[in-house]
């Protein structure tokens, strides 16, 4: 296997007396799709935040691209390229939308960019999303699924190589699902590993190439979709004994 | 507005007010133009931090009194050194202060980090309180130099300095709205979360935002002895400070350098005519009810109403 | 040198109670519902001259007119929260604007009192003040004298009455639960047919009222003019953020410990330092443990 493009080792992190997450192995190739998944509470978020830098682990060490990330903070990660969705998008709500672009693309794609025209480069993320009609509005009072289509677009134009996307789909309708998934392949396509958090079942299994199942924090089941779907403690982890 | 027209203009006024202080012979329009301009600063200086990057802060008070106490301090240690080397110092020690002040305070979430900066503004009242060489308690007096070089009067001087740095922190200010940093500033103040998931340094950014209010701030307050020519605690300190600076761009308008200027104007005019007519009490509690009214029900200020206004006349005309 | 560290522990711990009365409004407004009222000290000054203007037409107690006047402030409190919901947090500006908001109102309040009242001192007579119960005077104490001022000893224990009481409502009462239900989750209670804003009103209206008491007693402690207010604003924010946001016990003994620290500085240090010793505790307390001692994490 080539040499991994993230490798979590060893990963803990507590709350007070808490402990959200228990030396977690995680290593995800260069343009891997992952499926990150697990009861409600079992710490999916929290490794995304580990790894993006919004949190600090107290063990462990996240390696990103060759280097030693652990305890950077999470712009200096997205600079290298690191990049992470949120559960409830956050738009740059005083912005237009392709105003939103503008910001990853100087900030954490700065030594990524080319020399063309900002707008020009930020209206093809726009056209992956579907969102080019409406690039001059503002970004405030968006629906649902467009505040999540701005999110991809605003994680797209800071030209990742590592996409965390968390419960992106959460509350979508079935063909917005559907509309997700098709921007997330493409997105890979594009040379973008990536981890996926989500619950929806069929959306995870159709997407990845391999899924990591964590439970109250620990890791317990590490393989490919098929693998998992037979896993016993997979079962037992989301059903009880 | 175009960079050029921007230069021409600032170039411009500057001019007219240097030929001002050779044409104008009542003493009085400079010191109330000096009130409005020191306003105008105050509330530019705030604007960076509170308007531009959503850091609501009550300290700068504190800022404005250090720049004014360097003052006192230079000329008292150095037996009464040029003023303008005062006005190039205080900025100095000021953002100074500010990157320190701000170093520990802006890991704070923005209700605490408020709070803070009012206890930093109560620290320094103290310390200058209990601080015997610059006057203490009991203030400190200046005496304001006979002759000055160029000008007929001192309080000329005064308006050309005041006028000099208010068109500086024009200038600074509108460099930081325009800039890449502009954008990080309005990033981290719409989502600071998301800002710094999308690679900007948020703590840089707003440490220099706090550099450059205390900066600016400092630079208000270094020509305010020879202003006033009695510095003391209390009036230095003074809440009163914090709450112009705070009101002038929430008046204004705080998404540009434009609304302080704005603010600052029409504030200033109003304490001016209120205070001379009426009385300065009531001045304050004009000023209060604005700047809640303001507040309140017009949180964009004037240039907001006037956009909202412009954006209603265009959708009339479509 | 002994006698004179008990006495300022002592008049420490005395001053610390009413500090508690004080601070107990803004932590139920800023511990419970999140509203960064900074111009609570200005009510407390309200309250103040209200005593101070009463006791000097009609020769009333001013703690007594106090509780008499409970019902205005409760309106007023409940006022000020309808007009804050209505401008900020229904629009969602909490942060930025609401801030600002209640500053401007704290200076609205202080002009206004200047206004009327002028800046001169002002405090009232009640028969108790000027006398003092020496506690040598009961307990042997080997020599020490330890005086407990009445003018003191009447606004701790008013203050503790008053803490204790508002405490039992919070945790026994339906509405007061229900307060401290809105600050954890608001759909929740609305699920249990509450309604938030209502509850939020009651709160805040509660929250001006204890200002009240604390006016009346904050006067009948030294003669107050209208800036008197500003020099709390730090030290209830210390002891609310200190005691653990919400925590109404967590209040009373951060007060207790910043009234010591007060009077310790005055007495070993000096006075015009004591102002600062709030502030600076409070800053220290956010840089290390913003959580307060006895905060929800």
């Amino acid at each position: 296997m080539t040499e991994p493009i993230l490798s979590v080792t060893n990963l803990t992190k507590r709350f007070g007396g808490f402990v959200a997450l228990d030396g977690v192995n995680v290593s995800l190739g260069d343009k891997e799709r992952l499926g990150l998944i697990g009861p409600n509470g079992s710490g999916k978020t929290t490794l995304i935040n580990c790894i993006s830098g919004a949190l600090f682990n107290e063990q462990g060490k996240v390696n990103f691209a060759g280097s030693d990330v652990t305890g950077t903070t999470a712009s200096r990660r997205a600079k290298l390229g690191i990049i992470r969705t949120f559960q409830i998008p956050r738009p740059f709500r005083s912005m237009t939308i392709i105003e939103n672009l503008l910001i990853p693309m100087e900030y954490a794609a700065s030594g990524r960019m080319e020399s063309r025209n900002l707008r020009d480069q930020a209206m093809e993320s726009l056209e992956i999303v579907g969102l080019q009609d409406r690039a001059d509005e503002n970004s405030a009072n968006l629906t649902q699924i467009d505040m999540r289509r701005l999110e991809l677009a605003r994680a797209l134009s800071a030209k990742p190589s590592l996409l965390l996307s968390d419960e992106t789909m959460a509350g979508l309708s079935s063909s917005e699902v559907d509309e997700v998934l098709d921007m997330l392949f493409a997105l890979n396509e594009r040379g973008v590993a990536v981890i996926m958090i989500e619950h929806i079942m069929r959306a995870v299994m159709k997407y990845s190439e391999r899924i990591v199942v964590l439970d109250a924090g620990k890791k317990i089941a590490d393989g490919s979709p098929d693998e998992i779907v037979n896993n016993r403690d997979v079962e037992r982890a989301y059903l009880g004994e | 507005m175009k960079l050029n027209k921007f230069w021409f203009i600032i170039a411009a006024v500057f001019l007219i007010g240097i030929a001002f202080t050779m044409v104008a012979d009542n003493e009085f329009y400079f010191y109330a133009t000096y009130a409005v301009m020191q306003l105008m600063i105050m509330g530019i200086a705030w604007n960076i931090l509170g308007g531009f990057t959503g850091y609501v802060n009550f300290g700068s008070g504190g800022f404005f009194a250090a720049g004014a106490y360097t003052t006192v301090f230079l000329h008292r240690a150095f037996d009464a050194p040029p003023l303008l080397i005062a006005v190039l110092v205080a900025p100095m020690v000021c953002g100074l202060i500010g990157l320190g002040v701000g170093y520990f305070t802006l890991r704070l979430k923005g209700v605490y980090f408020a709070i803070a900066t009012l206890a930093v503004a109560i620290i320094l009242e103290t310390i200058v309180v209990n601080w015997e060489f610059v006057g203490g308690a009991g203030g400190y007096y200046l005496l304001i130099p006979e002759n000055v070089v160029f000008f007929d009067s001192y309080i000329e001087w005064l308006f050309v300095l005041i006028l000099a740095i208010t068109l500086i922190a024009i200038i600074v200010s509108r460099y930081l709205n325009s800039s890449k940093i502009g954008q990080g500033l309005a990033a981290i103040r719409d989502d600071e979360l998301a800002a710094e998931s999308m690679g900007v340094p948020t703590l840089k950014l707003k440490l220099i935002s706090t550099t450059v209010m205390g900066g600016l701030m400092g630079a208000a307050g270094a020509p305010f002895p020879y202003f006033i020519t009695f510095v003391e605690p209390a009036s230095a300190f003074n809440l009163l400070v914090a709450v112009m600076a705070i009101a002038v761009p929430m008046i204004g308008g705080t998404a540009s350098w434009i609304g302080p200027v704005i603010g600052g104007l029409l504030l200033g005019t109003i304490q001016e005519t209120v205070t001379v007519n009426i009385s300065s009490e009531l001045n304050l509690l004009i000023v209060g009810v604005v700047l809640v009214g303001f507040i309140s029900l017009a949180p964009q200020g004037i240039t907001g109403l006037y956009q909202d206004f412009m954006r209603k006349r265009r959708k009339g005309n479509d | 040198m002994i006698e004179l560290f008990i006495n300022a522990v002592v008049a420490g711990v005395l001053l610390g109670g009413f500090y508690a009365a004080v601070a107990l409004g803004l932590s139920i407004v800023f511990g419970r519902l999140d509203i960064v009222n900074i111009a609570h000290p200005a009510f407390v000054i309200i309250g103040s001259y209200m005593a101070f203007y009463v006791n000097e037409n009609f020769g009333l107690d001013p703690i007594v007119t106090s509780f008499l006047f409970l019902p205005v402030f409760f309106l007023l409190g409940i006022g000020m929260y309808r007009f804050y919901y209505i401008c900020f947090e229904r629009t969602g500006q909490e942060s930025l604007s609401g801030l600002a908001y209640f500053f401007g109102i704290m200076f609205i309040i202080e002009v206004l009192i200047i206004l009327v009242y002028g800046v001169d001192y002002r405090n009232v007579q009640a028969p108790y003040i000027g006398y003092s119960l020496w506690i040598n005077d009961w307990i042997p104490l080997g020599g020490f004298r330890v005086s407990l001022p009445y003018r003191m000893l009447v606004p701790f224990a008013v203050a503790a009455v008053v803490t204790g009481g508002v405490y039992l409502y919070l945790s026994k009462t339906y509405l007061g639960r229900a307060i401290l239900a809105v600050s954890q989750d608001r759909v929740a209670l609305q699920l249990m047919g509450a309604n938030p804003i209502k509850v939020k009103q009651w709160a805040f209206g509660i929250a001006i009222a204890t200002a009240a008491i604390a006016g009346a007693l904050l006067i009948v402690i030294h003669p107050v003019e209208p800036s008197v207010g500003r020099l709390y604003i730090g030290r209830v924010f210390a002891i609310v953020i200190l005691g653990g946001m919400g925590s109404i016990s967590g209040t009373f003994f951060a007060a207790l410990m910043i009234g010591i620290a007060e009077t310790l500085i005055s007495t070993f240090i000096g006075p015009s330092w004591a102002p600062a010793a709030a502030y600076g505790i409070l800053l220290v307390t956010l840089a290390v443990r913003p959580q307060g001692l006895f905060g929800r994490a």
